[in-house]
């Protein structure tokens, strides 16, 4: 009983925990240009998660050691510190967008400018990074995060052609104005959004935080192909929402508010009060994710002692560099930048990262030397290098689309 | 004014096939029309916007700060794109017609949704009813706009 | 002493792995080189190198995932040890655990 609990427990969280800002603002963006016509993507991109983030929890269980731990040991120090610096900046960019996106959170609110909530919001990140247990932090932002879930029945009220909606999610390609290049580039967007870097390194060093072994592959396996798809399945909820409501008027989503606002148009004050609380868990979620992985990755590489599991004074590297990457953010958002901006190039980012995150995770997975047993069967690595190609295609074809579409215009 | 649009249309859209026929790309009245359309469409989203927070704020939906929120964004971004299409330089005739009607419309819409959000602000109710009314006209114009070039 | 006799891949099994302290659990560093005795005929592990400092074949009790050492004298966590003192300490609650 108290086993399926911690099942449960776990699989809600991950559900909640997976919708971040990126996945916010990317799929209503793209609801709204495309309809449901990208949908496949988010289908094709949490596959993958699923994949790579299954593989690395496995390898956290049965090695005793997270993923850029690993990284380092088997790109050699060089290419390592090519991945690292990759996969920071990645995470860092994602850092200062979840930030903004809770200081929008609050602007929608409170009608009180963002930018005099966003260092309110970058220090309560570190407070509760300083002194919350960190099973109770991810257990409280996924479970708040499930309020997202509103965005799935707001989409019932809205009432939709369903057979219309299917229609275009099975008709691939790009509608009015739209090109195939801009297709393309919002595609690996959603790629990037649904296939984000920092949640492995958060999944992977989240397992040593909470002591997995062997015996927690059954829940690790369970948060990961349950937990997953049912957050994907928000994310579609979301684009689901936009295409109802604004592709038939013509509006492109470009702030936080529009992204809300299917809630509000659903079910009125309440919807709009729940999908407000809901966005601010998830991003706050995700700040508190993205600031670990940061100190996480830099953390790992150097072999500095990290975690949560022990005191601040114990991990103090570990500690400093969250520190100065939430101070970055909030030196980066005060030139007000606009975040919903920020969230966008950040999920394009993040698609060029892909590969160096991937690939040492597949080559470790199949390692005998840590995973014994437990390494890939056939099966799983035929679909993972799939995938690799697909991350190396995204990868490549994100900048020359990111030109020729003038980032997504 | 409104024969004076109907006369443009015409021009605009002969221009358009004629364009379209030689697949010239550096036209500059075609760079013009195809720039003004888009800006056009950019604009209907933020007057569409700014509607539909208002009427959501008309109909008891969502309080009164992310309506002003919004319609401030929807504000914001209107006068941007009004603002990005106005720097563009006419370099003949023809393009000058252009510029000055799309220019003419975006101004227009910007003012109007000015107007709402000053209502909305002031919690003028029934000014922000019929501002919301008058909008569906310049989003129904800058449709047209918009629809006249890729 | 249990990596006597043992063959190992400097490449796959040394460089770059994470340091841990035996008795603690603490992570200490990464092997940034290692150090060979080249006379015996098959070349034998004699020291790993950490930053600046050198651990004694010695004092390696076992090489698994990760490589557990009994560090000694060794100062190994120098660097947090540092910003420790100048940094972390200052901060109330740096010295409590997370609720």
């Amino acid at each position: 009983m108290k086993r399926l609990f911690a099942v449960t427990l776990g699989i809600l969280t991950a559900i909640g925990g997976f919708v971040d800002i990126g996945d916010l603002v990317t799929n209503a963006l793209v609801g709204a240009r495309f309809g449901m016509r990208l949908a496949w993507v988010v289908v094709v991109g949490v596959i993958g998660i699923c994949l790579y983030a299954e593989m690395s929890g496995r390898v956290v269980a049965v090695s005793g050691r997270p993923v850029f731990d690993l990284i380092r040991e088997r790109l050699g120090r060089r290419t390592g510190l090519f991945a690292l610096i990759a996969s920071f900046l990645v995470t860092l960019l994602t850092l200062i967008a979840e930030i903004g996106g809770v200081a929008l959170a609050f602007e929608l609110a409170s009608g009180v400018n963002y930018l005099l909530w966003m260092p309110l919001a970058a220090f309560a990140v570190w407070l509760v990074i300083w002194r919350v247990k960190f099973s109770h932090l991810e257990q409280v932002f996924g479970l708040l995060g499930l309020l997202l879930i509103v965005f799935a029945v707001a989409l019932w009220k809205l009432g939709p052609d369903w057979g219309d909606l299917v229609q275009q999610a099975t008709s691939p390609g790009p509608i009015g104005h739209e090109t195939w290049a801009t297709y393309a580039y919002y595609g690996i967007a959603l790629f990037g959004a649904a296939m984000t870097p920092y949640e492995v390194f958060f999944f992977s060093s989240g397992g040593v935080e909470e002591k997995w072994d062997r015996r927690d592959l059954v829940t690790e396996r369970s948060n990961v192909f349950i937990g997953f798809p049912l957050g994907g399945l928000l994310s579609l909820a979301i684009a689901g929402c936009a295409a109802v409501l604004y592709l038939p008027i013509g509006v492109q989503v470009e702030t936080l508010g529009q992204v809300t606002l299917p809630a509000a148009v659903a079910f009125g004050k309440l919807g709009l009060a729940i999908v407000l609380l809901g966005v601010f868990a998830a991003t706050f979620g995700a700040a508190l994710e993205t600031s670990l992985s940061c100190g996480y990755t830099i953390a790992q590489y150097f072999g500095w002692q990290w975690g949560k599991f022990v005191r601040p004074r114990q991990a103090s590297r570990f500690h400093v560099v969250m520190i100065i990457c939430l101070i970055l953010s909030i030196l980066v958002l005060m030139t007000a930048v606009d975040p919903v901006k920020v969230t966008e190039y950040s999920v394009v980012f993040a698609a060029m990262a892909l590969p160096l995150t991937y690939l040492p995770i597949l080559i470790i997975a199949n390692d005998p030397d840590y995973m014994g047993e437990q390494k890939n069967g056939r099966v799983l690595n035929f679909f993972a290098l799939v995938y690799l190609g697909l991350l190396l295609l995204a990868s490549i074809a994100a900048i020359p689309l990111m030109i020729v579409t003038r980032a997504g215009r | 004014m409104r024969r004076r649009l109907a006369a443009f249309g015409v021009t605009a859209s002969l221009v358009l096939s004629l364009i379209l026929g030689l697949a010239g790309c550096g036209d500059p009245d075609q760079q013009m029309l195809s720039e003004g359309a888009r800006s056009a469409r950019e604009a209907v989203s933020g007057v569409r916007t700014a509607q539909l927070a208002a009427q959501s704020l008309l109909g008891g939906r969502i309080w009164a700060q992310p309506a002003t929120v919004m319609v401030t964004d929807a504000e914001d971004a209107l006068g941007q794109v009004a603002t990005t299409f106005d720097a563009r330089q006419p370099e003949t005739d023809e393009s000058r017609q252009t510029y000055d009607l799309y220019s003419e419309a975006l101004a227009n819409a910007a003012d109007g949704v000015t107007d709402l959000r000053i209502a909305v602000r002031s919690g003028d109710l029934e000014t922000v009813r019929q501002l919301v009314a008058q909008l569906d006209k310049t989003a129904e114009q800058l449709e047209q706009l918009g629809e006249r070039a890729q | 002493m249990a990596a006597e006799g043992r063959v190992l891949h400097a490449q796959l099994h040394l460089l770059d792995r994470q340091l841990i302290h035996e008795r603690t659990g603490e992570l200490l560093g990464k092997v940034d080189d290692v150090e060979l005795d080249l006379d015996a005929g098959i070349p034998v592990l004699t020291a790993l190198i950490s930053g600046h400092e050198r651990i004694p074949a010695t004092q390696i009790v076992a090489i698994d995932s990760a490589i557990k050492i009994l560090p000694g004298d060794l100062d190994l966590t120098k660097g947090d040890d540092w910003v420790e003192q100048h940094i972390i300490d200052k901060i109330p609650g740096a010295g409590d655990a997370t609720e």
